[in-house]
């Protein structure tokens, strides 16, 4: 349940999507790690937050007990941490496995990859996060998936907002997860759910819904630099300082016509400690979607600077940042428009059939077909003795094969092979 | 230093407790102390007993290592391509029932899933049950393909001889009915060019006959019962020279030394 077998046309979509995402990795300099499938339990435990119930056990036969790995981040920090690393730009592309609820329309699976790339080290500040907002950005318009937005927002100026609102800090968390959900709902059921069931009070709640229905660029920062409330918040304070010269970098990327600087951003992992961001596609009208909602994002991230620390005996902190592109969720949208334009996508890359119209000819066959992939030529051939000119060129039009290299009687006496353009039916003589 | 040690005569206290099966709601009590101490200390109690290990038999791959994975695979993909090969992908785990019955002893190496309220999963053993589970559920009679992914397996790492319980398969398989052999000729041509292309050296493809092997054992006198198990002693000769081989076949599985010395007659060709 929550899985699927991926068929070759699947296969051949996705393989061209992850070689964009490791191009644009490539090009930016990151260099490629791969992590085992299984962890050791306590390796995962303690990171997940909530989530941790949803991680894949697997049952004490009696060694060490191990789980599926539930992102590729932790398996990072403890990569780091192990090979006692303070400085690596890498890429990660592998699956990873979460016992969610698959609502499969949704493109929600069990069992689905991610395209990582993030930068661990210590440097000076927002040069490698404004790196992987341009990283994003490269992908995404590469991929050619229409029109998008990317989301920023920094858990510092929120935390320094619930502050300022007089949230209590016990309840910045709680405050946080609710916010996260103004993607979903509107501001009226997110507020009722700080009030009713997280227990805000009505005013923190108004004070809070004025600042997070904001969103804007560069003078956006500035509003809030001069806002009162904000400016005595130290954390606030850094972090809309750092959003500035993030802004700045961006500008000199040439990409904020895609960014936003948007309040209320929270995104749900616990380990995020600076600069948070999400792609969304904004939905185009021939698309075929199910729920407005269902678009969903399409890449997040963001900075971590304590977790490579809650692995090192030492304790001693690697500030990484990172970005995770959500590829089956750009599989599926791809797929479904494939589908609906009526494509056909071929499964192989074979450039010509090797094929015979008489009878006897299999050993002429054979020595043409090695002869061809001797030389990396893509060929094949039917696997029976005495194919019928008629179904070899039919294979080629089921199977999207360009050319037929045909040797007949006539073409051995002539030393010769007719080459046929399958489409066209034009043959020539070689 | 001093909370550390608080913390240890603590738990000691509290095992000394358990020990004596004293009273339950004492021994709470103590219990929650121990737990606050320990969150007052912090997180440094859980790093010092942490191990910052992959799993046994597993491994992780630097930069380095994978750059030559990445070229090792180009050159297997491209030949699999070369050939008119689709790929195809398949979960990394399989309903638990999907794999009983099929790996016969080595099913013990299986890796389960823990049973947390779903379906009962594991790990694939290989890539062929789920290859051969893949062409009956979508009714597939004919099909070229291949499939590049890992496989799990509980087996007693010997990590120097490569043998981990975490590895790579690179399959390739063809299905369907044809004219004899010439499928199977295709499959040595691709083992051919792979290990050319790869410039490991001179090598060498053995062949036979599952076919061949017992009808050879059936003229030789082994009874059809002993068929699998002779076979597997035969299987040896790449490891043991012939006396020992033969051996086991007279000494421990029980086979007449005419017939031992008949099968020597046969197994130690080649040509």
């Amino acid at each position: 349940q929550g899985t699927r077998d991926h068929p070759p046309a699947s296969v051949a979509l996705r393989d061209r999507l992850l070689a964009a995402a490791v191009a644009c990795f490539k090009r930016h300099g990151a260099a490629a790690i791969d992590t085992p499938v299984l962890e050791l339990r306590e390796t995962l435990t303690g990171k997940y937050g909530e989530d941790t119930k949803l991680i894949y056990e697997l049952q004490d036969q009696g060694g060490e007990l191990l789980a599926l790995r539930y992102d590729l981040t932790v398996p990072f920090a403890r990569y780091l941490a192990m090979n006692k690393i303070t400085h690596m730009k890498r890429y990660h592309v592998a699956k990873v496995y979460r016992r969610d609820n698959p609502a499969t329309t949704r493109g929600r699976y069990r069992e689905f990859y991610q395209c990582d790339f993030d930068i661990a080290g210590q440097f000076d500040p927002m040069i490698p996060d404004a790196e992987c907002l341009k990283i994003v950005h490269e992908i995404l318009s590469d991929l050619q998936l229409g029109d998008f937005l990317v989301k920023v927002n920094d858990r510092r100026i929120l935390n320094g907002v619930f502050a300022a609102c007089g949230v209590p800090e016990s309840q910045f968390i709680a405050a946080c997860s609710t916010v996260d959900k103004l993607d979903k709902m509107p501001w009226e059921d997110v507020k009722k759910e700080m009030v009713g069931e997280k227990g805000l009070s009505p005013e923190a709640a108004d004070r809070i819904g004025e600042y997070v229905q904001l969103h804007g660029g560069l003078d956006l920062i500035e509003r809030l630099l001069q806002d009162p409330k904000l400016s005595q918040n130290k954390l606030a304070k850094e972090g809309l300082g750092d959003m500035k010269l993030l802004f700045e970098y961006l500008t000199l990327f040439g990409i904020t016509g895609k960014i936003s600087f948007d309040l209320s951003l929270a995104r749900g992992l616990d380990y995020y400690t600076g600069v948070i961001f999400e792609a969304v596609l904004l939905q185009q009208e021939n698309d075929h979607v199910e729920e407005p909602a269902s678009v969903g994002s399409v890449a997040g991230g963001g900075r971590y600077d304590g977790l490579v620390g809650m692995f090192d005996p030492k304790g001693r902190k690697v500030p990484c940042v990172g970005v995770s592109i959500g590829i089956e969720r750009i599989f599926s949208i791809l797929e479904q428009r494939v589908k609906a334009s009526g494509q056909k996508v071929r499964t192989t890359e074979t450039q010509v059939l090797v094929a015979t119209p008489q009878k006897h000819l299999l050993a002429a066959r054979l020595k043409l077909i090695s002869e061809l992939w001797d030389a990396g030529i893509k060929a094949e051939m039917l696997y029976k003795k005495d194919p019928k000119l008629l179904k070899q060129l039919q294979y080629c039009e089921d199977t999207g094969i360009p050319l037929a290299a045909i040797i007949g009687e006539q073409e051995l006496t002539d030393g010769v092979i007719k080459l046929r353009d399958v489409a066209t039916r034009e043959e020539v003589r070689m | 230093m001093a909370e550390e040690a608080a913390v240890r005569a603590q738990a000691e206290a509290v095992r000394r407790l358990k020990q004596d099966k004293a009273d339950p709601d004492e021994i709470a009590k103590e219990v929650a102390k121990l737990l606050e101490m320990k969150a007052q200390l912090g997180g440094d109690e859980g790093k010092h007993k942490f191990v910052l290990k992959t799993p046994k038999g597993t491994r992780d791959y630097n930069p380095k290592q994978m750059a030559i994975r990445e070229r090792v695979f180009n050159a297997i993909i491209t030949c699999f391509k070369r050939h008119g090969a689709e790929v195809i992908d398949t979960p990394v785990f399989e309903l638990k029932e999907t794999l009983t019955g099929k790996y016969g002893e080595d099913s013990k190496l299986i890796y389960d899933l823990k049973d947390q309220g779903g379906e009962l999963l594991s790990l694939r053993y290989d890539l062929t049950v789920p290859f051969a589970r893949y062409l009956a559920m979508n009714k597939i009679t004919n099909i070229k393909r291949y499939h590049i992914a890992k496989v799990y397996r509980r087996d007693n790492p010997a990590m120097t001889r490569g043998r981990y319980r975490e590895f790579y398969q690179c399959d390739f398989d063809i299905a369907g009915q044809f004219d004899p052999m010439i499928p199977d000729a295709e499959c040595l041509k691709i083992v051919h060019e792979i290990l050319s292309d790869l410039q490991l050296g001179d090598f060498l493809v053995k062949v036979n006959d599952r076919r061949i092997l017992d009808g050879m054992f059936a003229v030789c006198g082994v009874p059809d019962s002993k068929f699998r198990t002779i076979c597997s002693s035969v299987d040896k000769l790449d490891k043991m020279p012939w006396e020992e081989v033969r051996s086991e076949m007279v000494e421990e599985k029980g086979l007449s030394p005419e017939a031992a010395d008949r099968i020597g007659e046969y197994v130690q060709l080649h040509g």
